[in-house]
């Protein structure tokens, strides 16, 4: 397991991520603030730093083993093996995905762990929203939360954005953008009814990258074919160069210039984030 | 080292659509009055100030005209590539069928995108008049309405000094009253529209799109009739 979020961030802007890696495990929160909101940026701030805390908070409460239970009733007993006294949780989840080859994770749990992290980034951003008396309305923005392990991951979603991982040696989306009927329609997590434009999706594989970006990047990183599905010179490339180098502030300062290059600039003025996070295998 | 040099981003990806249809009376008394000459001067306007991308490549721009019969002057066609045409103004004023028209076509157009995937924004039909329908209107205006109603489109109604505002206001949305052009100023009217235009085509998710207001007292175009 390396690398955490290798990332970008142009400008003061109206996106927001928080990575987190740790115990075989990569987190991963992208928020875009709405343009029309008065206080976009720091509603997507809140969300993803809200978000990632919660997941933080969950998994460490996690048994060890528990996000990647043994592979079938026979695997010899490793619950109790209980290996690492100095930090049980990080050991118990490496172990169990090493040592059971193709355990996957348990995704109704990821799943239920990703969903309340959405929910606790709402109840942030009302919080704040009472503290500073302004209506919620004002720290519009969509959120994507993206839990990943070398066996599987699973994402939550809310507005456009998206999720592109590199699963059993293939490129997916794992979430689409949700775009309303116009194009500059989308679902914000301040919406009264946000557990309705809500989407969660989870699988177990072999996950070697995933990326989590903003609507900005969209039309550069996605193609659409008969379905939408990753571009695959701009994700396969950044992918191996993630992969390959183990020094994070080289490969955000690259991705940075990659993003601010005229050829992305030309496809709009919007913020742009990208958010990457590489796994190594366990097995 | 660098990753700029091996990595390519998807050009290839279109442009989102925002389709205009503009709704034009060329019926005889917009010669009479000159008005016509004003509409052309306008289209010719309109075409220069949207020029520049990314307008330029995602307003699409037709023209209806409703002058003794119901034309369809000019399919949907990019700035880019859109010619503005000559208008003649004669006849009688059939704009129920040229509304009912309008609207017909900009469904169709939304067909044309889904199947091409291509994102569009919220069409808009901009209706300028100097007079009152002389068809059935009833229909039109209550196609107007669903269509309003159902978020599918923006129907706009201008009219000059001459217009019939008592029927314009029951063709017109309760979302979009019509607007009565103030002193003859088509030439703001076209400006407006070409930065509302803009505007929207260069929108993103959540931006709140704040036209101008036309009825600003100040420098508005317009007035409530």
């Amino acid at each position: 397991m390396r690398g955490p979020s290798h990332e970008l961030d142009e400008r003061p802007c109206q996106d927001a991520w928080v990575g987190h890696a740790g115990a075989g495990i990569a987190l991963l929160c992208v928020a875009d603030g709405a343009g029309s909101a008065a206080h976009a940026e720091f509603g997507a701030r809140a969300a993803v730093a809200a978000a990632c805390s919660e997941l933080e908070r969950a998994l460490g409460e996690l048994e060890p083993g528990r996000l990647v239970p043994p592979a079938s009733a026979s695997a010899n007993g490793r619950n109790d093996s209980g290996a690492n006294d100095a930090n049980p949780s990080a050991a118990g989840a490496k172990d169990a995905a090493a040592a059971h080859g193709h355990a996957g994770l348990d995704l109704e749990l990821c799943k239920r762990h990703v969903t309340r992290a959405c929910a606790a980034a709402r109840e942030a951003l009302v919080e704040l929203a009472r503290s500073q008396n302004n209506p919620l309305r004002d720290y519009a923005c969509t959120l994507l939360v993206m839990l990943a392990h070398a066996r599987g991951y699973a994402v939550a979603h809310i507005g456009d954005g998206g999720a592109v991982g590199a699963l059993d040696g293939e490129l997916r989306v794992l979430s689409a953008p949700e775009r309303g009927e116009f194009a500059n329609e989308t679902s914000f997590l301040t919406a009264a009814h946000w557990q309705r434009t809500l989407r969660v999706a989870a699988a177990s594989a072999d996950v070697t990258a995933v990326a989590l970006f903003t609507d900005g990047c969209q039309g550069a990183v996605l193609q659409q074919a008969e379905t939408l599905v990753p571009f695959a010179k701009f994700f396969g490339p950044v992918f191996a160069y993630a992969a390959a180098t183990h020094d994070t502030a080289t490969v955000s300062r690259e991705l940075e210039t990659l993003l601010d290059a005229p050829r992305l600039r030309a496809h709009g003025d919007d913020d742009k984030t990208l958010a990457i996070a590489t796994l190594a295998g366990a097995g | 080292m660098g990753l700029s040099q091996d990595v390519e981003i998807n050009t290839d990806h279109q442009e989102p659509r925002q389709a205009l249809i503009l709704l034009l009376d060329t019926s005889s008394s917009m010669a009479q009055s000159g008005d016509i000459v004003q509409l052309n001067q306008g289209l010719r306007e309109l075409e220069s100030s949207l020029r520049d991308p990314p307008a330029s490549r995602r307003v699409e721009i037709a023209i209806v005209t409703f002058g003794g019969q119901v034309e369809r002057t000019q399919d949907f066609v990019e700035v880019a590539r859109f010619e503005p045409p000559h208008l003649a103004a004669h006849g009688a004023t059939p704009m129920g069928e040229a509304i009912q028209l309008a609207i017909g076509m900009v469904e169709r157009r939304k067909e044309v995108y889904k199947s091409k995937r291509l994102e569009y924004y919220r069409p808009w039909i901009f209706m300028i008049t100097d007079g009152e329908p002389t068809d059935n209107w009833q229909a039109a205006a209550s196609a107007v309405q669903q269509a309003e109603a159902a978020s599918k489109l923006a129907f706009y109604v201008v009219g000059t000094d001459t217009a019939n505002f008592d029927i314009l206001k029951r063709i017109a949305s309760e979302q979009r009253k019509p607007l009565k052009l103030r002193d003859n100023n088509w030439q703001e009217l076209f400006r407006w529209l070409s930065r509302s235009m803009k505007t929207v085509s260069g929108s993103t998710p959540g931006d709140k799109i704040q036209f101008e207001r036309p009825t600003a007292p100040d420098d508005g175009w317009a007035s409530a009739p």
